[in-house]
């Protein structure tokens, strides 16, 4: 056995993975010769002192919590430090919940307001369509509304001009009338 | 070494629940997972401070990667994830993984120690040995160094380290060869006055 060979059968036997043939040969050697013996003695010490003591290996609880957040949102939960990132959508999430609560807190001040006013109102109409029914609504109230619009136009014409709305223009009777009126002038 | 059968059996059922619901059995796979994971995390980083994070990090995706993990040992698999995060975080954020390129030469115990960030006290308490070591692990090229925690840290056999360096399991025996020598030549007086102890 060379010493290549030797440094590995010792590191394969500290792991457990050295074959049975392979542990006789490596204890044959050890057997007679002291140098691998305190090889086998340094390796082992050495690893067997660099592992570190458990007192070291302590996680906190917010670590292993954050872990089990994550495994229950099947994502992590986004955040790698123990601080919260301060985001802008952190930022308005906070301003809204502010304004809802002051919101609420003035409302409960100055109290609800007046419902027997509500109750006083019609009911709205309810409809199946209400794009549609809706539009059909307005729509008659505007037609209602220019009826009543041309009846008044009409009237106000009629007394205004008679038969001769669409006649001679109002400046020839006046001028007319004014021709009339000098003549009967003349006469008295 | 804990035995295989003895890590296999209740990672199984305790994944089996996770899947079907219960986050406590995840709890459970994380707690039995720390001390490897944690450990090896702890000494492949340089700051400290930073190793929660990643352990944190690794099992956010280890819980995106579930559905990719098949029959195969579920601690190499974490550790996989481990190693290529921390290349990952070492690529972006230089210089959270400790990479050395070669080892420093020879040191007094009281810059070891230094180098360690020794408590007085616990020096005092008799695990100074174990720090000195530490502190040389440290100073390994980051492949030995690597390979050394595997072992040490993670109780993985040479088999499975293979497998998440993806090399060859005679290279992951050659990393570890190198590491202990290196050890071995830099701790000479440390760990012959361990073995002494040992022997009282």
């Amino acid at each position: 056995m060379n010493h290549e060979q030797l440094e590995q059968y010792i590191l394969l036997r500290q792991s457990g993975e050295l074959g049975e043939r392979e542990q006789r040969e490596l204890d044959a050697h050890l057997s007679s010769d002291a140098d691998a013996q305190q090889l086998a003695a340094d390796y082992d010490a050495i690893i067997q002192a660099a592992s570190l003591s458990p007192e070291d290996l302590q996680v906190s609880e917010l670590t292993i919590e954050r872990i089990k957040e994550a495994a229950r949102a099947g994502t992590p939960a986004g955040r790698t430090r123990a601080s919260v990132n301060f985001t802008p959508m952190l930022a308005l999430a906070a301003a809204i919940t502010l304004l809802l609560a002051v919101g609420v807190a003035i409302l409960q001040q100055r109290g609800l307001p007046d419902t027997s006013v509500v109750a006083e109102m019609p009911p709205l109409p309810v409809f199946e369509d209400p794009v549609i029914e809706l539009a059909a609504l307005v729509s008659d109230e505007i037609d209602q509304e220019f009826s009543v619009l041309e009846a008044k136009i009409s009237q106000v014409s009629d007394e205004l001009f008679g038969d001769n709305f669409w006649g001679e223009p109002i400046s020839d009777d006046l001028d007319n009338m004014a021709a009339e009126l000098l003549e009967l002038e003349s006469q008295i | 070494m804990p035995d295989e059968n003895e890590i296999d059996a209740p990672e199984k059922l305790w994944l089996d629940q996770y899947r079907s619901g219960d986050v406590d059995a995840l709890g459970k796979l994380v707690e039995h997972y720390r001390r490897p994971l944690f450990g090896f995390i702890l000494r492949m980083i340089e700051n400290n401070g930073d190793a929660e994070e990643i352990f944190q990090e690794v099992w956010f995706k280890a819980i995106r990667s579930f559905d990719s993990y098949k029959d195969q040992k579920f601690l190499s698999w974490m550790f996989r994830i481990t190693h290529n995060h921390i290349i990952d975080r070492a690529r972006k954020k230089k210089p959270v993984a400790t990479i050395h390129s070669q080892v420093e030469g020879e040191m007094g115990i009281e810059d070891r120690t230094a180098a360690a960030g020794l408590d007085p006290v616990r020096i005092a308490e008799g695990h100074e040995l174990g720090q000195r070591i530490r502190a040389a692990v440290d100073r390994l090229p980051a492949e030995q160094r690597e390979v050394f925690l595997f072992r040490t840290e993670g109780q993985l056999p040479f088999k499975e380290i293979a497998v998440v360096m993806e090399c060859s399991i005679n290279t992951a025996l050659g990393r570890m060869q190198y590491a202990l020598n290196h050890l071995r030549e830099d701790l000479k007086e440390d760990y012959e006055d361990f073995n002494d102890r040992k022997l009282l």
